[in-house]
């Protein structure tokens, strides 16, 4: 230990050494704050519901009339949706300044929500490097999603049990853990998956704290539910459309990403590893980990990561976050007196070491979106092409939904798919699946260029060179690498883009139909 | 005689035990000397500026003879190194192909041996060398052939000398030498400013005078290294022009050259320090502190400015680490063997195996996949008329078309419109080749190009025999296999006839 700086003699160059932790907390919160504007100054977007939330704040309209839906629906995000529409209507801002203020709002909720119980935040400056280089889990928290609350959520709790877990829980303690349940139930709805940190409690042997989370959990989920104006109905909705999304598909390469199953993310063990290994080497009097509520939330989620990522990215990483956060937090207590010039000199590094991992543009990453193309009923190249009044939009692809609607979230037509297949009517799910079971065969398209009205559009991602086989239609390359195709036209009028390439005689006598999971 | 535990015996092998150091010695220099021939022998052509270094050697013209340029760069940036393989073709006249393998041999031995003067127990870098093999590219990058690998040879040296005399104030001869190391770095390399980051590290680690040395050794090495090239102010002001050119004018990291693109923060390698670390607690080496030693806080800056420049970490942390490592393996050593020891003879020679077997391995075909390169040639009878004529030039936006066509044609009577570095060119052309890249290489983005080609010139695309470029506007040959050549259409042009005639005239 080098307590030697300890000392309480505050000779002139020291005299200032009592705002060595001041400046410390202020640097990490401003790092916090640094990292996502940077990144929103690339001109990032966030590919997916990020986008059409803000959309469905600017539009105003209720998915009903945005998306073909199936029997059941409820609007699970009700709240984040009628909180970003006021946004709207106070400030008038556009889409993307939604989805900035959503991504930079969410970002700095979730990186702020540890440092008021930490005593060294540095420590989340290196836990936050750490997972940045040994996973995707930092751009994942760049989604701007709703989940980034829950996120929050599940490490406040972590947190306070780590900082003041040795006390036993009173009233306080379950007054905000139901308020801070009930607001992540009501903006995000999985209320049910709060069930693994309390389960993780239990495991740990964290009896009193397990109660209070659990009465929290319920109360918590029960207050969120009464707000949405239907508390069972919306209770009982989260479970459905979670049990809809997963067993309506027959594999997993039909789910969405974050749906389907991960592979064990090694580093993240390894960064487990290393941890023993400090603690071990270091003699640290930390709390065994099979006492500590995160260490079972970690490896519940681990484990429930095979079936779904979801589990591991979003409630299993937080409690290894917690997990690396606390030991380090013990080996800088160790190492730097709490008032050591040192200490700054390390969390200067440390914050410019944060920075640039999480900001670096590694892979395009940031800046993806700075290529995409949009249909745009401005872009006169698509006269004519995009649905027309009621019609609606058939893709297969999500990503088509979440860049049209957020480029015109006023348009009069609707999205076949949305931001959850699940929720389409049966007919339409079965034609999806066997479009993605068969990887986007044009074949599989058949039944929806059956129903299609010339009010319609299908739209398929390709190359310039590779438009869709779908010769019923006629087929316009929209805009870089995207193909749209609708009824042939024998009277188009005038000033309509031309048809890059015409409609031509059906050929499914002389090929296979698509395979179907059936 | 002793043996690993310090008794003393007398057996008959005992007379033998003292050439064991010097097998020892023999053992790793012959390794080092043999796994780039091995890799040569595999038919191995390294896929970028080795080419060009070889081919301008043998071309004997200048930069702005070969390349359309823009107005930056003025000098040539490695001008030692192409001064010293021009001699070379000069001397031996060797062709641009031995010139590639000599580069990739020397180089490689260069930075091999580099390390072994300061080492008492050479083993330990073949130890680092395996384990650099194992979880990086990074040995590979030793192979390339290129005048960085002197820069690099001649840090590890530097910090080298440290660790072995950094207990005592540095002496005039260290001084000295450092001096001429950067002189030579510069004047064959170029990017003399990157020194400041060791200049840095030993300044972080407390070695002051050390550092003051190093900082007079830097100054003065770029200096000389400079007026070697003629030009002792515009050769170093051109270096630091060009390297904010380089990572400047791009508005995203995809369109840059890949080695210049952020690093991921190479996890693994941080694994190699941690275990590291564990090793000197476990073992109790003697070591330094590491917060007192430069080559540490050289990791640490490299590896942060990796986030920003892959090159950071991958030419300057990386040769960090791999002294770091072998100066901790080596105290594990000498801890563990006697020098004299027949154990360590052995331990030698498995070493020597491993290293062997795992650099010269060709995975993922990474020593022979240039077999498959086809080149565009003047003497291939196939491409009469489909090469760019007399003062044409050759519009390509991929780097390695230009890197193996000056390779096989070093005096071909054209320029190449893009040439090692996209940025060095005209600033026009410099915006159209940004726009492919943006648009992932989509045909419309060629538009200027065609437009402004003459009957002269080429445009080169790669792409397969079923997916000719869709631009109508010229008429296409499928020269080689994987590559489309280019022209505007020609009335009355000699066979062959292109793949594709041009449709639509402009």
């Amino acid at each position: 230990m080098n307590l030697t700086e300890d000392n309480p003699d505050f000779s002139r160059p020291g005299a200032w050494r009592r705002y060595v932790p001041l400046m410390i907390r202020v640097i990490v919160i401003l790092v916090i704050l640094a990292i996502p504007l940077k990144i929103i100054s690339y001109g990032y977007l966030p590919p997916d519901d990020a986008l059409r939330h803000a959309a469905k704040a600017v539009s105003g309209k209720p998915w009903g009339q945005i998306l073909v839906l199936g029997p059941a629906f409820r609007d699970q995000n009700f709240v984040w949706h009628f909180f970003l529409r006021q946004i709207f209507l106070l400030s008038h801002c556009s889409t993307d300044q939604l989805v900035v203020f959503a991504v930079t709002g969410l970002f700095v909720l979730f990186g702020w929500s540890p440092i008021p119980w930490l005593k060294r935040p540095e420590a989340w400056l290196i836990t936050l490097t750490i997972v940045m280089v040994t996973s995707g889990i930092l751009q994942r928290l760049m989604l701007g999603r709703p989940f980034l609350l829950t996120f929050s959520g599940v490490l406040t709790i972590l947190c306070a049990w780590q900082f003041r877990g040795s006390s036993p829980p009173g009233w306080r303690t379950w007054t905000w853990v139901t308020a801070l349940i009930g607001i992540c139930t009501l903006v995000h709805g999985v209320w049910y998956l709060w069930g693994l940190p309390v389960a993780a409690f239990f495991l740990a042997g964290q009896f009193r704290w397990g109660v209070v989370v659990a009465a929290g959990w319920v109360a918590g989920a029960l207050l969120g539910a009464c707000f949405t104006g239907h508390p069972m109905d919306a209770l009982c909705y989260a479970v459905e459309i979670a049990r809809r999304t997963v067993e309506l598909h027959y594999v997993e390469h039909t789910m969405s990403i974050e749906l389907q199953p991960f592979s064990g993310n090694i580093l993240a063990l390894f960064a487990v590893g290393g941890l023993l290994i400090l603690r071990s080497l270091s003699g640290m009097h930390a709390r065994p980990w099979r006492s500590n509520p995160a260490f079972w939330l970690a490896c519940i989620c681990w484990v429930l990561g095979f079936k779904a990522a979801r589990f591991w990215n979003d409630w299993g990483w937080p409690g290894l976050m917690v997990l690396i956060t606390c030991d380090l937090q013990f080996l800088l207590e160790a190492c730097f007196a709490v008032n050591s010039l040192k200490r700054l000199a390390l969390t200067c590094g440390l914050a410019v070491m944060t920075y640039w991992a999480v900001t670096s543009n590694f892979a395009d990453r940031w800046t993806q979106s700075l290529t995409w193309s949009y249909l745009t009923p401005d872009n006169r190249d698509l006269n004519g092409w995009l649905p027309d009044r009621g019609g609606i939009f058939y893709t297969a692809d999500m990503s088509l939904f979440f860049q049209t609607f957020f480029k015109n979230p006023d348009a009069a037509w609707r999205y076949i798919l949305g931001y959850e297949p699940a929720l389409m009517p049966d007919e339409d799910f079965r034609v999806y699946q066997d479009i993605l079971w068969n990887y986007g065969d044009a074949k599989a398209y058949a039944p929806w260029v059956k129903k299609m009205r010339p009010a319609d559009r299908l739209v398929i991602r390709g190359g310039r060179d590779s438009p869709p086989h779908i010769p019923q239609l006629e087929w316009n390359y929209g805009v870089s690498d995207i193909w749209i195709g609708r009824l042939p036209r024998t009277n188009a009028p005038p000033d309509e883009a031309p048809p890059t390439i015409r409609a031509t005689a059906p050929v499914e006598q002389t090929t296979q139909p698509a395979a179907s999971p059936k | 005689m002793t043996d690993d535990n310090g008794n003393e015996h007398t057996s008959p092998l005992d007379a033998m035990r003292r050439y064991v150091p010097l097998a020892i010695w023999a053992i790793v220099l012959l390794t080092v000397l043999l796994i780039p021939l091995r890799i040569i022998k595999y038919g191995y052509l390294p896929g970028d500026d080795a080419l060009r270094h070889a081919a301008k050697a043998v071309s004997g013209k200048s930069w702005s003879e070969i390349l359309v340029l823009g107005h930056t760069y003025k000098i040539d940036h490695e001008f030692g190194w192409n001064l010293l393989l021009t001699k070379i073709h000069q001397w031996e006249n060797w062709d641009a192909e031995a010139l590639v393998i000599f580069s990739v041999v020397a180089l490689f031995v260069l930075t091999g041996c580099s390390v072994l003067p300061w080492l008492k127990r050479p083993e330990a870098w073949l130890i680092a060398l395996l384990a650099a093999s194992v979880v990086s590219a990074v040995p590979q990058r030793f192979t390339l052939g290129r005048p960085y690998l002197v820069t690099i040879s001649a840090l590890m040296t530097l910090l080298l000398l440290w660790q072995r005399h950094g207990s005592s104030p540095p002496k005039i001869w260290m001084g000295c030498l450092m001096t001429i190391l950067i002189a030579i770095s510069t004047f064959v390399h170029g990017v003399w400013y990157l020194w400041a980051l060791p200049v840095a590290a030993f300044f972080f680690a407390g070695q002051f005078r050390w550092g003051l040395t190093l900082t007079m050794s830097w100054m003065s090495g770029v200096l000389v290294g400079s007026a070697l090239t003629g030009h002792p102010l515009a050769y170093p002001l051109q270096a630091l022009k060009l390297a904010l050119l380089a990572v400047g004018m791009h508005t995203t990291v995809r369109t840059m050259a890949s080695e210049l693109q952020p690093d991921t923060g190479d996890v693994l390698a941080l694994t190699i320090l941690g275990g590291l670390l564990t090793l000197r607690r476990l073992a109790r080496l003697n070591a330094p502190s590491l917060t007192a030693t430069p080559v540490f806080w050289l990791l640490c800056f490299t590896w942060v400015l990796g986030f920003k420049v892959g090159r950071f970490w991958d030419d300057w942390g990386w040769p960090a680490l791999m002294v770091l490592m072998t100066c901790d393996l080596q105290l594990l050593l000498q801890a563990r063997f006697a020098a004299d020891s027949f154990k360590r003879l052995g331990l030698t020679c498995g070493l020597a195996v491993a290293a062997y077997l795992c650099l010269t391995s060709d995975l993922n075909s990474r020593w022979s996949s240039s077999l498959l390169n086809q080149y565009l040639t003047a003497d291939n009878p196939d491409l009469k008329g489909w090469l760019p004529e007399q003062g044409g030039i050759f519009y390509s936006a991929d780097m390695t078309l230009f890197y193996e066509t000056f390779f096989k044609n070093p005096h071909g009577d054209w320029r190449y419109m893009l040439g090692f570095e996209p940025t060095w060119m005209p600033k026009e052309d410099f915006e159209i080749y940004h726009k492919v890249l943006w648009n992932f290489g989509d045909p419309k983005a060629y538009e200027p190009w065609v437009k402004k080609m003459r009957p002269a010139d080429r445009l080169v695309i790669r792409g397969g025999r079923a997916s000719p470029p869709n631009i109508p506007q010229l008429e296409w040959y499928y020269a080689v296999s994987g590559i489309w050549v280019g022209r505007e259409p020609h009335t009355n042009a000699p066979p062959p006839a292109p793949t594709i005639p041009a449709t639509k005239q402009r």
